[in-house]
């Protein structure tokens, strides 16, 4: 089922676009047009669900999001290639996928390369590059240099800097 | 006492689509309370307080005043303790029995607003006072505060987890607009927890009565939702509609069976759950989709295993009708806002103020069929703000967050 306004293909049986959020029953297709009167036609964005299959899984652009706690801050990467997870160092050539230094990653004891998320198949996994002060899962330690599967709703932490992961 | 909780399950349609495609199937579970005789919950209340400087004033009054209205509504058989935190933490009110009533409320009457805030040291000596009383009923910390602690929220999330380990659940009150929502509902995901909003120092100790008020109808725990599905079907996710909007973790047990803890029940709060399952390719006939156990132990006296069931099946037909149970419509229009919502401020934060725009919209009219009208007005008011280019107010995103789960007091 193809989303009329976000052209978003839906599983069958969907009753609002997982991507979107308009109704996908034709019954409502008037009523929604009023308020997707901002909406760009044909614009595709590369949103995705908030759990399970999401709609970028099944297109191919896979993407972690996740969110800092001590700040806030909103990390939206993709995955296609692995991510390294460190702190930025131009003078010593460190210069990861994903840099913690503005979310208090030297006091919170990141490592300058301190893991490293990959995809294979449906399953990401996380790697602890034998960081200083350790990589965990659910406040579980993680042994560095072996593959651990990581999943939405798990809580990473790395030092003491926890990363809320959302979608991966 | 038999089966004090009843289940029912309302599948969106009254069909399936027969089809070589896999299909979304969604289910809404009404768990209802039955009237029972109530018994009062023993309870071992904590109350952590942020006393920061930002306290001083009209909050700090509202929240004495709650905290001696929460010791007028207790007795021996409950224990109560008041621990407040600035730069560091101090107790205020011993954890104790209820014996004394004018002498606790004395006590809280000598709480000063003063220095900053670091809430790890508040929770830390609340899990310890917490753990002193012997109280054979439920254990909960009540942190209120109005405030961001900077450096330790590591060390409060582990805190947090090891009081929802040992069985203390945790609620945590957020006043005004500065608190660190991302920590405190990082810290409530645990069982048996989570986290409000107070938009008015007017509304705290309204708030801290109803907490308690629920605590002491608490009829069960240890509630778990078991699910049994097709071996290749998923459990794609599953949403608490009610008391509020939340997302809940199944766990996947194997060959269709997957668990959903859901914590605490409290009596005459029905629950309810929307579950979204993807099923494999059917072809027609009538289909057995899932069923559903409801498990928990009764709390007071013995600790008895209890269950309530319901299967649901449904035809499988060429052409699928597109009627929807308004019920779970409502409901489904609900949980789409919410999440809807979420991705629309991930969207400001990334500077994409077209797509949060049109996601918040879109909220809006969710909201809106929903009957949630004065939500609605305030997620447009909100979606215009951002349109004409200007900064979303603090307030009114914590309102949406929080009003979308229904999780928000005050006016």
């Amino acid at each position: 089922m193809v989303c009329h306004s976000c052209h978003n293909q839906n599983l069958l049986g969907a009753i609002f676009c997982l991507d979107c959020g308009t109704s996908l029953l034709p019954q409502d297709r008037k009523r929604d047009t009023t308020a997707m009167l901002g909406a760009r036609p044909g614009a595709r964005s590369s949103q995705a669900s908030s759990s399970g299959i999401s709609a970028s899984v099944l297109r191919g652009e896979r993407r972690l999001r996740a969110t800092v706690i001590n700040n806030g801050r909103h990390i939206n990467v993709p995955l296609a290639v692995p991510v390294l997870i460190g702190r930025q160092d131009s003078a010593r050539g460190f210069f990861p996928d994903l840099d913690l230094n503005n979310d208090g990653g030297y006091d919170s004891g990141v490592s300058r390369r301190h893991a490293r998320i990959s995809v294979n198949g449906e399953a990401a996994y996380i790697e602890d590059l034998e960081s200083a002060n350790g990589t965990f899962i659910n406040d579980q330690r993680v042994p560095p240099r072996k593959l651990y599967h990581l999943k939405a709703s798990d809580e990473l932490r790395l030092g003491s800097l926890i990363l809320r992961i959302e979608q991966i | 006492m038999s089966n004090p909780i009843t289940l029912t399950v309302q599948p969106a349609r009254p069909e399936l689509q027969a089809s070589s495609n896999p299909q979304l199937v969604y289910l809404f579970v009404k768990a209802q309370t039955v009237a029972t005789a109530q018994r009062t919950m023993p309870l071992n209340v904590c109350l952590v307080l942020d006393r920061s400087s930002s306290m001083r004033g009209d909050r700090l009054f509202h929240v004495k005043e709650a905290a001696r209205q929460i010791v007028s509504h207790l007795d021996s058989s409950h224990a109560f303790g008041v621990v407040a935190f600035n730069d560091r933490a101090e107790v205020i009110v011993p954890s104790q029995q209820v014996r004394d009533r004018d002498t606790l409320s004395q006590m809280i009457g000598g709480l000063e607003a003063r220095g900053g805030t670091e809430m790890a040291q508040g929770l830390a000596v609340g899990l310890q006072e917490i753990e002193r009383p012997k109280i054979n009923g439920l254990s909960r910390l009540i942190l209120l505060t109005d405030g961001r602690t900077y450096g330790d929220e590591h060390a409060c999330v582990e805190l947090a987890r090891r009081a929802q380990r040992r069985g203390i659940g945790l609620t945590t009150l957020g006043v005004g607009t500065e608190w660190n929502e991302d920590l405190l509902e990082t810290m409530t995901s645990g069982p048996n927890s989570r986290t409000q909003y107070i938009a008015s120092a007017k509304e705290i100790a309204a708030v801290f009565e109803r907490e308690v008020e629920r605590l002491r109808s608490t009829i069960a725990q240890n509630v778990e939702l078991a699910v049994a599905l097709h071996p290749e079907a998923q459990l794609r996710s599953i949403y608490r509609v009610a008391p509020f909007i939340t997302a809940v973790q199944p766990q996947n047990m194997g060959n269709g069976a997957w668990r959903v803890p859901v914590g605490e029940w409290v009596a005459q709060e029905d629950q309810s759950f929307m579950l979204e399952l993807v099923l494999p390719p059917v072809d027609a006939g009538t289909k057995p989709v899932a069923r559903i156990d409801l498990r928990y132990e009764l709390i007071g006296g013995a600790v008895a295993q209890n269950a309530a069931s319901a299967a649901v099946q449904l035809p499988a037909v060429a052409q699928q009708s597109q009627s929807v149970d308004d019920d779970v419509r409502k409901a489904l229009e609900r949980v789409v806002a919410y999440q809807l919502q979420l991705r629309a401020w991930q969207s400001v934060s990334e500077g994409r103020i077209d797509d949060a725009t049109k996601r918040l919209q879109t909220a809006g009219t969710h909201l809106f069929n929903a009957g949630e009208v004065e939500l609605a007005e305030t997620v447009h008011a909100e979606a215009t703000r951002l349109l004409q280019g200007g900064p979303t107010s603090a307030d009114g995103r914590k309102r949406i967050k929080y009003g979308t789960r229904g999780l928000v007091a005050g006016g």
